[in-house]
This record gives C-alpha cells, sequence and structure tokens, in this order.
C-alpha cells in the first residue's frame, strides 16, 4: 500500500525495517476514529475500520519504561538497552535505546535515529540533538 | 450450566526430562490423575491437552500411552496458558453436559534459553525478550510504586523456600535475598534467580459432574470459576487506565470473582504467574490481592507467604517448579487442590485453605500486549 509517499507494509515482516533515507517513522491513523498505530496495520484496534492512512509519527517521544539487556536473542549482541517509546500521537512502541544506561529513567525526552544491526537497518530512539 | 468438580490431580516431576518423549511425560501426569480418583480410564469422554511444543496430535499421542483412545481429543496451542485453557475447554464440555467426564493434560518440553519471539512480531525483531518485557513492566511499577529490588528478590527467595519442600519442583534449593540479587544479569532489574527456568515436564486434572464426583465417592473440589480472556487494545485515550498487560489480569480476575460469587477477600490461597519475579507482584495487585501499588507491602509483611493471610505460590511457583509452557496452567491447579484437600505433603497450610485460585498469562504480541489469561477459583 502507498499513499502520500509513505509505503506502508501489514503485517510487519522483517525487510519493513528497511527506513531507506526515511527521517520518521511511517504509522497508521483510523480515519474513522483517529487512533494512531505502529506498526501499520490492516484495521484499527479499536473501531475495526479498514480505513486507515498512513502518517509519519512525531520524531520524539517520552521513554514509558526501558531496561538493559544482557541475556540476548539471536542477532543481538548484549548488553543493550531498550524500552516502550510514548509518542504525542498516543502510540506506544518497542524501541532500542542509544542512550548511556545512568541517563535512562521514566519520562526521559528521545528522539528518533536509525542505526545498523548487521545488515538491517532499524530505527532507534537516543538523547535529541545528536548521539551520545 | 451444571457445576463441575475435579476428580483427580497428578503430575509428573519437573525439570530437564530430555530421556522422555513429551507423551510419556503427559502419560505420567495422565495416568496420576486417572489413579488419584480412582477411575475406571474407560469412564473418560473427552481430553483436551495444552502444549506450545509438543507438535502434532500430542493429546492422543498421549491418551494411546495410556490405553484409551476414540475419544475426541483436542490440542490445545495458548502459549504459556496453554495448560490452562485446555482445562478451561474440558471444564466447559462438562459445564454444558457435553459429557460426564474429560481430561485436561499440559505439557512441554523446552529447549534451554530464551523462547524466540515470533517472526513477524516486530518487537522480537527489535530484540524483545520476556524478561526484557518483564523488566520494562518492573521499571514502570517500581517507579509508579513503592516497590524495591529487594522486595522482587525476596519473591524469587520466598518461591525457592517453597520450591525446596516440593519434590516435583525442577529447583529444590533455597537461595538468599544476596544470591538473588548477585545471580547473573538478565534484564535490569531481572537477574537470573528471577527468571523461571525452561524445564519439561507435565500435569493433568479430570474434571467431571456432581454425580461422577459422587460415584468416585471423592472429596471434591469445586470449580467456583474458570474463565479465558484475551488481551485487549487499551486505547491512550482511555486515559490513566491500566496497561494492556495489566488490564487482562483485572478483566479476568474480575469476571472469575464474579462467577465465583466472592471477592479477592476471600481467596486463602493462590498460584499465579511467576514466570520471572515481577509477575507476581503485577498479577497479586491485579487480582485485587493488595490496594493499588501495594505489591511490595505485600512481600514486606510476609502476607504472601506460608504464614501469612494469602500465601501465594506455594508449590514454588514458576520460579521454582519451573515452566514448561503447556504443564504450567494445570500444575498450578494441581497445588491449590492438593492444598485445599489438605494433602500438600510438607508444603501444606497450617490451616487448609477453603479457596484458591490460580491465574497465569501467555504471549507477548506488540500492541494487544498479552495474548491470554486464565483464572480458576477452586473451592473444597
Amino acid at each position: 500500500m502507498v499513499s502520500g509517499g509513505l509505503e506502508v507494509s501489514t503485517p510487519f515482516r522483517p525487510e519493513g525495517f528497511d527506513f531507506h533515507g526515511q527521517s520518521a517513522l511511517t504509522g497508521v491513523r483510523c480515519l474513522a476514529c483517529g487512533e494512531h498505530f505502529f506498526p501499520p496495520r490492516r484495521r484499527c484496534l479499536c473501531c475495526g475500520a479498514a480505513e486507515l492512512a498512513p502518517v509519519a509519527l512525531a520524531r520524539t517521544g517520552t521513554v514509558r519504561s526501558y531496561t538493559v539487556v544482557y541475556r540476548a536473542p539471536k542477532g543481538f549482541e548484549a548488553p543493550y538497552a531498550c524500552g516502550w517509546i510514548q509518542l504525542p500521537e498516543g502510540v506506544t512502541l518497542w524501541s532500542l535505546l542509544r542512550v548511556p544506561p545512568e541517563r535512562l529513567r521514566v519520562g526521559l525526552e528521545v528522539a528518533l535515529t536509525f542505526a545498523r544491526i548487521g545488515d538491517r537497518t532499524v530505527y532507534c530512539f537516543t538523547l535529541p540533538g545528536g548521539s551520545p | 450450566m451444571r457445576q463441575v468438580f475435579v476428580l483427580g490431580v497428578g503430575m509428573c516431576a519437573f525439570g530437564k526430562r530430555a530421556d522422555r518423549w513429551v507423551e510419556e511425560l503427559g502419560a505420567e501426569a495422565a495416568e496420576a490423575a486417572v489413579a488419584d480418583g480412582g477411575l475406571d480410564r474407560r469412564s473418560i469422554q473427552a481430553a483436551f491437552c495444552g502444549h506450545a511444543f509438543a507438535g502434532r496430535v500430542a493429546g492422543q499421542r498421549v491418551l494411546a500411552q495410556i490405553g484409551i483412545s476414540g475419544i475426541p481429543t483436542i490440542n490445545v496451542e495458548n502459549a504459556c496458558t496453554s495448560g490452562a485453557t485446555a482445562l478451561h475447554l474440558a471444564w466447559k464440555a462438562v459445564a454444558s453436559e457435553e459429557c460426564e467426564i474429560a481430561l485436561a493434560v499440559g505439557m512441554d518440553q523446552m529447549t534451554s534459553g530464551l523462547v524466540e519471539a515470533t517472526p513477524s512480531d516486530y518487537e522480537g525483531a527489535l530484540g524483545r525478550t520476556l524478561p526484557g518485557k518483564y523488566a520494562l513492566r518492573a521499571r514502570r511499577y517500581m517507579s509508579a510504586y513503592d516497590l524495591t529490588v529487594e522486595d522482587l528478590a525476596d519473591i524469587t527467595v520466598k518461591n525457592r523456600q517453597l520450591g525446596a519442600l516440593n519434590r516435583a519442583a525442577h529447583f529444590q534449593q533455597a537461595v538468599t535475598r544476596e544470591e538473588v540479587l548477585a545471580s547473573r544479569m538478565i534484564a535490569e532489574p531481572l537477574t537470573l534467580f528471577q527468571c523461571c527456568p525452561p524445564s519439561d515436564g507435565a500435569a493433568a486434572v479430570l474434571v467431571g459432574s456432581r454425580e461422577a464426583a459422587m460415584a468416585a465417592g471423592l472429596l471434591p473440589v469445586h470449580i467456583r470459576a474458570s474463565v479465558l480472556c484475551s488481551g485487549r487494545y487499551c486505547s491512550p485515550r482511555e486515559g490513566a487506565a491500566p496497561s494492556s498487560d495489566d488490564e487482562l489480569t483485572i478483566r479476568a480476575g474480575r469476571l472469575a470473582y464474579e462467577q465465583a460469587g466472592c471477592s479477592p477477600e476471600d481467596i486463602q490461597i493462590a498460584e499465579v504467574h511467576d514466570a520471572f519475579s515481577i509477575g507476581e507482584a503485577l498479577a497479586a495487585d491485579n487480582l485485587g490481592f493488595c490496594p493499588p501499588g501495594g505489591a511490595g507491602r505485600l512481600v514486606r509483611d510476609r502476607v504472601t507467604w506460608p504464614t501469612g493471610r494469602l500465601p501465594i505460590n506455594t508449590s514454588g511457583g514458576l520460579l521454582s517448579r519451573g515452566h514448561p509452557l503447556g504443564a504450567t496452567g494445570v500444575a498450578q491447579v494441581v497445588e491449590v487442590v492438593q492444598q485445599l484437600r489438605g494433602k500438600a505433603g510438607p508444603r501444606q497450610l497450617a490451616r487448609p485453605p477453603k479457596l484458591g485460585l490460580t491465574h497465569c498469562t501467555g504471549g507477548a504480541l506488540p500492541v494487544v500486549g498479552t495474548g491470554s489469561c486464565c483464572v480458576h477459583v477452586l473451592a473444597a
């Protein structure tokens, strides 16, 4: 599904993390009830409507919670920080965090950036105003 | 719906059981349940087998080991609630008068290490592990309420102490708070000893009508409530509502109390989903065992210890008994039934409880939070 220059793949596929040249994450907004979702989905989980429009999500949010993972799953190198990021649209998303562990706290303001993990480009959040 | 009773319970020893096929573990548990009920196995009219990794027609493979074939058999997958879901279906089959006696078996054989996310799960693709997710829930609870890393460690201390009294538990050694906190960090603030082990094991429960219970001449345990819920998307527009993960247990608990005609204060023993130490604290709070945010006090005041008002996880919980995904929900019921009967051996509570609850949740999924939750209320 392509709309307004934003490409949306539903449901999520690993290659969906292919953020070539993107500066924002693409979510969807329900045209019926206004709810936002990330990743994009076929139908609204709030009202069930099928009319969802791709939207560029806010590039800054706050840390809802965080952890530093020491037991990594396949393809990841421990330790790494990650957490739930709350965006102004109401979306909470899972993200890696490029933030010094001692700076991590609930409510911390963070900004979107992209990073390479193996051969994938993934999004992550970092302190606003550049990488630490 | 008619009333449903527990006719027999059984389980095999949990732990590393690589020398057995998973259906042999299931058969061991089912055989024990049949023996416990003193029933003629030919009276079992339907079987439900909960598992996440046991392969195709796992239930039929179990039954074939114990001399049963031909009865309707349904295999159930619901991640960590697979077994509890199987029991819920067995309960429903009897409650709806579809049959007189039904068998629920839960079992799994686990590979070591982390349970992997499904490939379509974007959170998994970004490094979400289950301890990682529980760590986020822990951090959030600790930032909002009075719950310390020591409290979390003490949940493990309690459950390992109880596991040491359970010959079917994977871990049967007590540990100190210092040892818990000094064990390897898995996902801050959760250390290794605050994570359940991936165990092999099986548990089984036979349920039946009042007539079937009377015919067997049993000390009946009544299933006062059997509730299965799935995670519900909670909109941020609902305001300061609980997260989807918390809402699921809150909702399942309320439905169970309503069905059982009781309140959280009436519960005298509970087995809850302590896949990680924080899981027990969250479950206790969400099930209404303390005022909102009071889970730390519950541990500190020793309310949930065997000598307290509401002992939790007297079996040792998932932290000690181990967590073969499909077996857990059924093993929890085995423990509560034994306690209600006053036959829990060295773990028996001094004053045998009259009303008990079991709770488990299963499956992490983005946006919706947790896949499923089962709550059972059992009465002596």
